[in-house]
């Protein structure tokens, strides 16, 4: 899901707060955030955000600001627990911000309460014969176009097979998962895992295991991440 | 000869001139290696700020490409999103998704080409290297 039209004219008016996530307890920081401004709390009942305040953002953010915000939301998580806020989350002032904290208070600290403890591992795999079938005259009766078809069933039934026996073992290890849709290519599983913080070595360690033993697949694992895919209600 | 009072006074003043002097320039001194110290310090404070604030980047950036294509399914795809009137985006995120295709496409390349397989933070697990 994308945040709204872009709002130029606006950022250019007046000062704005950049969110970068939302703690349960006070967390502890040094340094900057964005454009090296000062890293602030906004707390509101029991949540506390930390955000920096800005007369203007980058209209064209590259991907430094993309490091920085998440280098801000890692050294966060060391210390607390924490929802990382979407890249790009800003509010017009604190007040605004306080209003958002109150109302979706339940949601998030519904949120925190089953991160507490856990980061995310993200986990790619590719199956390494990704080219499409040779087309072939071996069949007669359906002609080279049906025996082309059939082939390239039998190959994505048995990517999803592939895919599954990785998925399976991944999952148990973890507190949650998440299958996301879609590679750049086909041929690619993406999936990312909360795990508790005790499990991330185990947890490396089957995808080591798996690697090993599954064939045709080339598997990467990433992290630990901030929760980004663990943030949201419906995931 | 013996120096009669008024020499004597003028020596004592002397030598208090020169104790003064040597005082002040102590003074000096001491309040230089303060402002050195506190100069340190600080340098200190912000190098250890940056090296932290850094830490987990630096760390990913050593595998940063493949970081990358991670980074962005994240930071621009998950997350907490704040609805409502209030929000802005920094910019058109889909400008964003623009700028950054081209360099994540020449990464599935090279993961493709290569079989190179990294991942953040140096734990990199990569099939062809088990």
């Amino acid at each position: 899901m994308r945040v709204g039209p872009p709002s130029m004219r606006v950022l250019c008016e007046a000062l704005v707060l950049y969110v970068y996530a939302i703690a349960d307890s006070t967390p502890v920081w040094e340094g900057t955030g964005l454009q090296g401004a000062r890293l602030e709390a906004v707390r509101e009942g029991d949540l506390i955000a930390v955000v920096t305040e800005h007369e203007d953002l980058p209209p064209q953010p590259g991907e430094e600001d993309l490091w920085t915000h998440e280098g801000v939301v890692e050294q966060l998580m060391d210390a607390s627990t924490i929802l990382p806020l979407r890249f790009g989350s800003t509010v017009r002032d604190r007040n605004g911000l306080k209003e958002v904290l109150g109302q979706r208070r339940h949601e998030f600290t519904g949120l925190i309460g089953r991160l507490h403890g856990a980061v995310e591992l993200g986990v790619r795999a590719r199956l390494e014969t990704s080219e499409r079938p040779a087309v072939s005259a071996a069949s007669p009766a359906s002609g080279p176009g049906g025996a082309y078809l059939l082939e390239l069933a039998e190959r994505e039934r048995g990517a999803a097979e592939i895919l599954t026996q990785i998925h399976g073992p991944l999952t148990r290890l973890a507190r949650r998962s998440r299958r996301m849709p879609g590679g750049l290519r086909q041929g690619t599983f993406k999936a990312a895992y909360l795990v508790d913080r005790a499990r991330i070595e185990p947890f490396r360690a089957q995808v080591a295991e798996l690697a090993a033993e599954v064939d045709g697949v080339r598997i990467t694992c990433t992290g630990p991440w901030p929760p980004y895919s663990f943030s949201s209600e419906t995931n | 000869m013996n120096p009669g009072p008024s020499d004597r006074s003028k020596q004592l003043a002397a030598d208090k001139r020169a104790i003064a002097k040597e005082r002040s320039a102590r003074q000096r001194d001491v309040a230089a290696a303060r402002r050195e110290r506190d100069r340190e310090g600080w340098r200190a404070r912000r190098d250890a700020s940056r090296e932290r604030q850094h830490a987990g980047v630096s760390r990913a950036l050593r595998d940063r490409d493949v970081s990358l294509l991670d980074l962005i399914d994240r930071l621009l795809d998950g997350g907490v999103v704040i609805y409502g009137d209030i929000t802005l985006a920094v910019a058109d995120v889909d400008l964003l998704y623009v700028g950054l295709r081209a360099m994540v496409a020449s990464v599935e390349t090279i993961e493709r080409d290569l079989g190179v397989s990294l991942s953040a933070r140096g734990a990199s697990l990569d099939a062809s290297a088990l």
